[in-house]
């Protein structure tokens, strides 16, 4: 039979110093863990977000991302009246062609920071259906004019409903706001393809293309259509698997917060190992005498293990509401691929509180495994009169 | 109806097979300390039939509660045989014993040894975790024991609530809840002043009269003398002598 759980609860609550203390170093490391998680979990929704399903991604062969793609304006031309390509009423391909370039913005706390300013068409706002304007108007070409990723606004001067926007080669004026379902492209700023093109001063070219398929298009053939033409030559693939490519960033986060979180656990497991030694020294009277009343060896061990883990647990929780605030705080993140930053907010789910209570249980049982062993262990006589 | 089945000895004995309620035979108790060996028992036979009140006394050292914990299978013998209510429990494995004990054992130690974040019913309720009694069943006999050592009114106090007298009452109330072959007490009334001392003794004295318990008590109280049936002297790990206590003259 097993030593009641009251027994270890209220043997906590009787020294809670010692219990806060070592519950307080469990409870830190499973906010570092869950802030960490939970940024991970907000970069790769961000970037989920960012495609849509029947989207195309066109590239120069072998680029994986647009800031290391070019292709010909002839190219382009030869892509877009492909029949797999949807059209609007009046016959307009749903082809974006685009070019993100970066540009150094001022940020409200002084600092100067890359930014993408992504040259496109008008067509673009269809092509991309997560983009829409939440504020003004979409740009006119030729005149100057930007929409600017609402994700910007309050982080950047100059980037409000009307304001003139220096960026580049030119001072844009701000003339409508854009949000995008969380999505990177919030935190950039779009003006006239052939505007930013001019700028760059490097001939013509486009970065990318983004297309949007026919209803019931094949997107496989399409993109072995766009490789195997001989005028065109580029490499496409579906949004999806190209911002799947781009969570690379997202997964080094994850592990980066796994081994923060391991090493700071090491320490809160030697604290808890620390503290169950103390606490069954403490008690080698009580713990001999319900071996002499009959309950075993094992008994004892679980009994340790039990109240080990209920400490970690505890703070486990405790950890978890520590961290809980941070839910749906956004912040941007610096992509060190594409030089430029993506917004995104953090998301604490019900997996990673479960593997936050998981890992503090975790802690517990390692810490006290050892203690809870001696306890066993324990020589009854000796300890009966160890008085 | 207890204390006639004594009075008539040996021939009601003869008709009803009761096992002695502790048999030891020929046992050592030897502690090995680096090369010294202690000798805290040295070839004690000894015999103690049941429903008795005996009490083990002898100088400080002299193997008193080695001999207590042998009987109550908390220490094993280095040689020799110990035997409880006529089951050998020498030959026993740890894991037995342990099991062994919560059946047939009551203890009760000088500083009581209750679970200080326990209160009176919850101390007295650990025994019967061992048991197959159910959550109502324990609970009666909870309260049946808490009444019977004197503590109906106790019940949920914590140990430090309690004056040592009364500890010792929950403690003993701890040891009778199972019902068990026989209650060792080591020293029981060793931390409690004469007053409280006494009301132990009348205490333990009563539960042998009234439920037939064989109670071995470890003490140095003379005042024992005067409860107990019988004193068994230990010197020097040696039993120097069995002798009639004064309770039947009272
Ligand atoms: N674990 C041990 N290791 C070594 N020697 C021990 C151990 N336990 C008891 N002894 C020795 O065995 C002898 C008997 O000890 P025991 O505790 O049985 O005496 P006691 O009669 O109960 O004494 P007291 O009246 O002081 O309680 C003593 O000499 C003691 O030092
Ligand atoms: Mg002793």
């Amino acid at each position: 039979m097993t030593i009641p759980l009251k027994y270890n609860a209220r043997s906590l609550i009787v020294r809670p110093v010692t219990t806060l203390m070592t519950a307080g170093g469990i409870a830190l490391v499973v906010v570092v863990f869950v802030i960490a998680m939970a940024m991970v979990a907000g970069l790769d929704a961000a970037i989920e977000d960012a495609g849509s399903p029947d989207n195309l991604v066109v590239l120069r062969r072998g680029a994986t991302t647009e800031t290391v793609s070019g292709f010909t304006i002839a190219q382009f031309e030869a892509l877009q009246y492909l029949a797999a390509i949807r059209r609007t009423p009046t016959g307009e391909p749903y082809a974006s062609p685009e070019l993100p370039v970066q540009v150094l913005l001022d940020r409200t706390d002084g600092v100067r920071d890359n930014v993408i300013l992504r040259g496109v068409r008008p067509i673009a706002l269809l092509v991309h259906d997560k983009v829409h304007l939440v504020a003004g108007r979409m740009f006119k070409p030729g005149l100057g004019e930007v929409i600017v990723g609402q994700g910007l606004l309050h982080r950047y001067r100059h980037c409000a409903l009307g304001a003139m926007l220096p960026a580049g080669r030119r001072t844009w004026k701000v003339v409508g706001i854009f949000a995008a379902g969380g999505g990177s492209f919030e935190s950039e700023i779009w003006g006239d393809l052939f505007q930013v093109l001019r700028d760059t001063q490097r001939g013509d070219y486009y970065a990318s293309v983004r297309i949007k398929l026919a209803p019931g298009a094949d997107a496989d053939a399409l993109i072995r259509r766009i490789a195997d033409d001989p005028r065109i030559n580029l490499q496409a693939e579906s949004e999806a698997a190209y911002y799947k490519d781009q969570t690379v960033t997202a997964d080094r986060m994850r592990s980066l917060g796994t081994v923060a979180a391991l090493i700071m656990a090491i320490g809160a497991v030697f604290a808890a190992m620390n503290t169950m030694y103390a606490a069954i020294s403490a008690r080698t009277t009580e713990l001999a005498t319900l071996r002499a009343l009959g309950f075993t060896g094992g008994a004892v061990m679980l009994s340790m293990l039990a109240e080990s883990l209920l400490l970690a647990l505890a703070a486990g929780l405790l950890g978890i509401v520590l961290a809980l605030p941070i839910n749906g705080v956004s912040t941007t993140f610096a992509n060190t691929v594409t030089f430029s930053t993506m917004a995104f907010s953090f998301r604490v789910t019900p997996a990673i509180i479960g593997q936050g209570l998981l890992f503090a249980a975790l802690m517990g049982l390692l810490g006290g495994w050892l203690p809870a062993w001696h306890a066993m262990r324990m020589n009854v006589v000796d300890a009966l009169r160890s008085l | 109806m207890q204390r006639a089945a004594h009075s008539e000895g040996a021939a009601l004995r003869l008709d009803t097979p009761t096992p002695p309620a502790v048999e030891l035979d020929q046992v050592r108790r030897i502690y090995r300390r680096d090369e010294f060996a202690v000798h805290a028992l040295d070839n004690v036979s000894l015999t103690i039939p049941p429903a008795r009140f005996v009490a083990i006394m002898g100088p400080s050292g002299s193997g008193k509660t080695t001999l207590l914990n042998l009987i109550a299978g908390i220490d094993h013998p280095s040689s020799g045989r110990v035997a409880v209510g006529g089951e050998e429990i020498s030959s026993k494995k740890d894991r037995e014993l342990a099991a062994w004990r919560a059946r047939h054992i009551g203890l009760v130690f000088q500083f009581y040894n209750l679970i200080p974040v326990l209160t009176a019913r919850e101390n007295v309720d650990l025994p019967l975790l061992l048991t197959t009694l159910n959550k109502r069943d324990r609970r009666a006999h909870v309260e049946t024991a808490l009444r019977a050592v004197g503590l109906g009114d106790r019940m949920d106090h914590y140990p430090r609530q309690l004056s040592g007298g009364q500890e010792q009452r929950v403690a003993i109330a701890r040891a009778i809840v199972t019902d068990p072959t026989i209650v060792v007490a080591d020293e029981p009334t060793g931390d409690l002043d004469a007053t409280s001392a006494e009301e132990i003794l009348n205490l333990l004295g009563e539960l042998n009269r009234r439920f037939g318990k064989t109670i071995v008590m470890v003490t140095h109280d003379s005042r024992a003398e005067h409860h107990v049936d019988e004193i068994y002297r230990l010197d020097k790990g040696i039993l120097t002598g069995v002798e009639p206590g004064r309770r039947r003259l009272a």
